[in-house]
């Protein structure tokens, strides 16, 4: 049987056999050297790298109208006409957003990160804050849900250089309070949370929907079973929850996009986790040590439905704060007679937390030139799951050809969010 | 350096090929490591990890350019026309189902997507895969193994 790997090095080497020996055109160096544009890189110690998306200016983008799909109802997916930004799709978001970037963006180099504070529906920067001193960069960054009172990791970004490649060192952790007042105006304070040693393995944080509750993930890689540190951001007590179902919890790439989340509760956290190879997105009773239980399971070729098989498509498994719904970015392929995959089918699926059963697809789309697709993401949810922020895949001029674009679907479809608020960055986890 | 490059150009561009799947972007970002060697010669404390430190650089031009794709500000070629056909072979010799697993690999986030090319393309060592990437050899098995699983899921590969 061919296995996946062999799969795999046939059609890479396919693809490096379209470069033929010798072909290789002449090297063209400059006459001096010049001052070093050092490539440095960009790889982190922990798995909770940012992964930075382009946020292309609004009016430039072709829209895709959306409609919520009931799974049951056998509906086709469209690919919807091209609608205009209403701010009126963007009211019901929060008010501010926060991302985490560097100096030089431009640059694929290990730097020091600061947060900018942004308006969600105009796309204006209001702030931008550093680390404050002793520590030099923000590792990570979580909302709650009024939009304004955010959370951030700091600490002081060494860098290892190794045979030509950098990494960054790890380096204890302090927690931050973001808190943005009227006008704008924000303020960072320290949490009474103790500071995280460099030796914890951090693996995502997720802020309570009220702000009261901090959650941080140690992974729990390599044997060790992974745990869930829960924080009073207002007294820095802690308890700790356990998963010993082995695994470890981290999200679906191993370092980018939301790993953990919580339900408006106070006290059921969604996580994923992984297993050898197969992942699953499970319901934490944090008011239990180990109370925990898998709901979604993305194993072998993903949940089956009466629309396919769906297959988690994004970094992030979301629970609604009210509880009921696990909302994922998902794909699901269209095959020929043959088999062959022609398309996918890529939308965002609300998962019972209950049952695990899809209910809903939020904006179905059908992509037949999918040699241009690429991973896309549900950033945030309101209480219901009836309004996401998600990243897409957007049509471009080019026929067949597409771009990730940060908008909202809700019952109006999809709707861009306005400015150009990250022009040069390609991985970003910005946080509402 | 130029022995270098003669040695290792090919499989270079073919790496960035496999990352990329564009011939003249893969020649680019090739040209572009081997400036920035060139620029940083004096300074490397071990030229005989020039190697790894040029094939380190294609992976952060590889990420650019697709930063570059993704913004839709990619300057066009300067033969676009020739381009368009180097790059139209180039399709008919690769056969659907290599496409398929291609475009697959592509749609992985992209520690994943380096990790898969650096292991089950170039075959390195776990060591070297983790210096490429600038992440600890823990890392590289971890992300390897979901990565696995990701790009089966996306093609539908029971395992």
């Amino acid at each position: 049987m061919t296995t996946i790997e062999d799969r795999l090095r046939a059609a890479a080497t396919a693809a490096a056999g379209t470069v033929a020996p010798g072909s290789a055109p002449p090297l063209r160096l400059p006459a001096e050297p010049g001052r070093s544009r050092r490539p440095a890189r960009r790889g982190r110690r922990r798995l909770w790298m940012l992964r930075m998306a382009p946020l292309a200016a609004a009016a430039a983008v072709i829209a895709v109208v959306a409609s919520a799909l009931a799974v049951t109802g056998g509906t086709q997916v469209h690919r919807p006409p091209a609608r205009a930004a209403g701010a009126s799709a963007l009211a019901a978001l929060p008010p501010y957003y926060v991302v985490l970037t560097g100096n030089n963006p431009d640059q694929t180099v290990l730097q020091p990160l600061h947060a900018v504070i942004r308006a969600t529906a105009s796309g204006a920067t209001v702030s931008t804050i550093a680390a404050p001193s002793p520590y030099s960069t923000f590792d990570s960054v979580a909302g709650a849900s009024d939009g304004r009172t955010f959370v951030l990791a700091a600490e002081k970004l060494v860098v290892d250089h190794i045979d030509g490649g950098a990494s960054q060192q790890a380096a204890p952790v302090r927690f931050f309070l973001l808190h943005i007042g009227r006008g704008g105006r924000a303020s960072l304070t320290a949490l009474p949370i103790p500071q995280e040693p460099a030796s914890a393995d951090l693996a995502g944080t997720a802020l309570s929907p009220d702000g009261r509750k901090l959650a941080v993930v140690i992974d729990g890689d390599h044997g060790v079973a992974p745990r869930i540190q829960i924080f009073s951001t207002a007294t820095g007590s802690e308890q700790d929850w356990t998963w010993r179902g082995g695994g470890e919890i981290t999200n679906n790439d191993g370092g980018d996009g939301q790993a953990i989340s919580w339900a408006g509760d106070d006290r059921t956290l969604a996580f994923q986790l992984w297993r050898g190879r197969n992942i699953y997105v499970g319901v934490a009773d944090t008011a239990r040590p180990a109370a925990g239980r898998l709901v979604v399971d993305f194993a072998g070729q993903g949940v089956d439905s009466a629309h396919g098989t769906y297959i988690l498509n994004g970094p992030s498994a979301l629970i609604t704060p009210n509880g009921a719904l696990i909302m994922c970015a998902t794909s699901t392929a269209m095959r020929s007679a043959g088999g062959a995959v022609t398309g996918y089918r890529l939308g965002y699926v609300a998962f019972s937390a209950r049952t695990s059963r899809p209910l809903e697809v939020l904006d179905p789309r059908q992509y037949t030139s999918y040699k241009w697709l690429q991973t896309e993401d549900v950033l945030w949810t309101n209480a219901s799951g009836s309004e996401l922020i998600v990243l897409m895949n957007v049509p471009t001029a080019k026929p067949g050809k597409y771009r990730l674009q940060v908008g909202a679907v809700g019952p109006r479809g999809f709707t861009p969010l306005p400015g150009d608020q990250l022009p040069s960055e390609l991985f970003f986890e910005p946080a509402w | 350096m130029t022995a270098l490059y003669q040695v290792h150009a090919v499989g270079l561009i073919r790496l960035a090929v496999v990352m990329l799947g564009d011939r003249a972007a893969a020649e680019d970002v090739v040209q572009e490591a081997f400036c920035a060697l060139y620029r940083r010669w004096d300074h490397l404390a071990d030229p005989a990890k020039a190697l790894t430190y040029v094939r380190s650089s294609i992976l952060n031009g590889c990420r650019s350019e697709l930063r570059r794709r993704i913004r839709g500000d990619r300057r066009p070629a300067p033969d676009a026309a020739a381009a368009g056909a180097a790059s139209a072979e180039a399709v008919a010799m690769i056969g659907e189902e290599h496409r398929e697993v291609l475009a697959a690999l592509r749609r992985l986030p992209r520690r994943q997507r380096e990790a898969l090319v650096l292991k089950f393309y170039l075959d390195l060592p776990e060591p070297e895969i983790a210096a490429s990437m600038g992440v600890t050899a823990g890392t590289v098995k971890s992300t390897t193994s979901r990565a696995l699983g990701a790009l089966a899921r996306l093609i539908g590969e029971d395992r």
